[in-house]
């Protein structure tokens, strides 16, 4: 059976995190059920698709590069978006503060209703936790996050964060495929201004 | 069967064969693109007479035929040679103590701020090429890392040089000290590509892609307006073109034919190759609705250019006039508009940090009264902003050493 591509609802979907936190390995496991020890690290961004038909979802995924610096390129991926994850390592302190940082900016300079969650990847290597997962849950519940201890090298709970995510976008819109194919479900107007800001 | 992907499938058709690149890439080709390939390899084959004249070489072409030859593309064999003379490295080299390589290296190993950023890239460098990959290969492309990284504190380590500096071991016969010459003759202060597109949030990359953005604008108007009425931004497309000079999008033995030119001629270089790029496939990219399938359409034609003649005539040839001063007063007014930015955004952050480290204060705000606590804000904002030359990984990345 083919699903039919004009009933499937499409969603712009973002990933943000620390670098080396796990966002490429996360989609590539997600979207391609593969996992490599050493994933290239990734330089601007990674775009991949990924169809859900039990919940009816194209997700249309943008992964982006993680050092700071890069920071300044974020919101050209993140405008827009129906959802965010926001990845970080239990094993690195740092990157949980860094996944705080982005899921704030997120909530200021996002897409009002955006739905995010939050991934503590790298549960594969709990004996060097950094970040406890009380403390994260705490967070996310506090900030209305999905929040799931993912390990893209074990295959753990990847699936179920993107599921989650999956079953809470709008269903209102599912019925009403866009004219252009649009990326994203959201009430911005289709045209933005041509040059969007840097920062 | 239920259908997962989208059915895009990679416009080139047949039974493949995976071959082994100059450089040590494996590559999938079709029949087709193997005879590209050996045209192109034939050719740079014939050139070899007219380079090896020239004793090896050991002297580059003269200055009016220097040009003409690097466009051709430079032998294989010759071309760590070459490049240190035309990128300026072996003019910077001779320019510093003879042990000044072996002496950074010791100061990035003790004293880099960057060491656990570049350890973090460095197995994530080219994992598919079996020499970088190996122990002698990470070790070679660490030690260039962390010295460029304590020769230019103000850059430090980028994401994006990883990859610079793996293809400059691989072509430049896994020397070292040429690869970090040829490095620092690129990202340097007066070097070949413009400045900050490393450093202070890849300001100068951010400045690059506008003009180029410019450049399509004009060079490719119908491709400009499609882009637009995605809402497809430049950078989405070539943010790696410029950070990595291609060598991550490019088949290796083309990216390699694509710095030829760039050392001998510089940075217009990148915009030729990439306006070409974009011309090449401009009918294939129209046919994309969404910025995503723009990108990936362009990443699989991009990554099976073997065809490194036909993309250098059309750089060369098929994009008609482009001086460098036009695109010298493009960076000129984009600069401006991204320092504004720049200033915008560090103001937020430095404004938000003084806010979060006054709350983090307690009670200080009954203490202070209104006009006080917003005085201490301001005065801690004030530092903030005052800042030093060099970057940390406090201000670009996730702090060092912390799995040391």
């Amino acid at each position: 059976m083919m699903l039919d591509q004009g009933t499937l609802q499409q969603a712009k979907l973002v990933l943000l995190g620390d670098m080396g936190a796990g966002k490429s390995s996360l989609v590539l496991r997600f979207v391609k059920g593969q996992f490599f020890d050493y994933q290239e690290s990734t330089i601007g961004a990674a775009f991949l698709t990924k169809t859900m038909p039990e919940q009816n979802v194209k997700f249309e995924i943008w992964d982006t590069a993680g050092q700071e610096r890069y920071h300044s390129l974020a919101p050209m991926y993140y405008r827009g978006a129906a959802a965010a994850v926001v990845v970080y390592d239990i094993t690195n302190a740092e990157s949980f503060t860094k996944a705080k940082t982005w899921a704030k900016e997120l909530q200021r300079q996002g897409n009002p209703n955006m739905i995010m969650a939050l991934a503590g990847n790298k549960a594969d290597l709990a004996d060097t936790r950094a970040v406890t997962t009380e403390e994260a849950q705490a967070y996310a519940d506090e900030n209305g996050l999905f929040f799931w201890e993912t390990s893209a090298k074990a295959n753990l709970n990847v699936s179920e964060v993107f599921t989650d995510i999956a079953k809470k976008l709008p269903r209102a819109q599912a019925a009403q495929p866009q004219a252009t194919g649009g990326i994203t479900l959201t009430q911005e107007p289709p045209q933005r201004p041509k040059k969007a800001g840097c920062c | 069967m239920l259908r997962l992907s989208d059915g895009h499938s990679p416009s080139a058709a047949g039974p493949t064969s995976t071959v082994v690149d100059e450089y040590g890439f494996e590559i999938s080709c079709t029949p087709e693109q193997l005879a590209v390939r050996q045209q192109c390899a034939d050719k740079a084959h014939q050139l070899v007479g007219k380079w090896g004249k020239l004793g090896g070489p050991k002297e580059l072409p003269k200055p009016d035929k220097l040009k003409k030859y690097c466009r051709k593309g430079v032998p294989p064999q010759f071309r760590g040679w070459v490049w240190l003379q035309t990128s300026g490295a072996a003019a910077r080299k001779a320019g510093q103590m003879a042990n000044y390589y072996e002496a950074m290296v010791h100061m990035g190993e003790a004293t880099s701020d960057w060491e656990h950023q570049i350890e973090l890239d460095l197995p994530r460098t080219f994992p598919a090429n079996q020499w970088i990959s190996s122990e002698e290969g990470q070790t070679a492309l660490r030690r260039v890392l962390l010295a460029f990284s304590v020769h230019k504190p103000q850059v430090g380590y980028c994401q994006g040089m990883n990859y610079i500096g793996a293809m400059l071991l691989l072509v430049m016969d896994r020397g070292e000290e040429d690869a970090f010459w040829v490095l620092v003759s690129l990202i340097d202060d007066g070097g070949i590509l413009y400045r900050d597109m490393y450093a202070n949030n890849l300001a100068g990359t951010h400045v690059e892609l506008r003009s180029l953005d410019e450049l399509v604008t004009s060079k490719l108007p119908k491709l400009h307006a499609h882009l637009q009425a995605l809402n497809c931004d430049i950078s989405i497309i070539a943010t790696d073109w410029f950070l990595c000079i291609f060598c991550t999008t490019l088949p290796s033995e083309t990216a390699a034919r694509v710095w030829d030119a760039l050392f001998s001629e510089g940075p217009k270089i990148i915009f030729r190759v990439a306006l070409a790029l974009l011309k090449m496939h401009e009918e294939a990219l129209l046919a994309q609705d969404n910025p995503g399938y723009v990108l990936r359409e362009l990443r699989t034609v991009v990554s099976q250019m073997h065809d490194r003649d036909r993309l250098m005539k059309v750089a060369f040839d098929g994009i008609g006039s482009m001086p460098m001063a036009k695109i010298d007063n493009f960076r000129e007014r984009k600069q401006e508009v991204v320092d504004v930015e720049m200033r915008r955004r560090e103001s937020r952050q430095a404004l938000q940090a003084a806010i979060k480290e006054s709350h983090s204060e307690g009670n200080e705000f009954t203490a202070l009264g209104m006009s006080g606590f917003a005085e201490k804000i301001r005065s801690s904002y004030k530092a903030r902003l005052g800042g030093s030359g060099a970057a940390t990984p406090e201000q670009n990345g996730s702090p060092a050493k912390q799995r040391a």
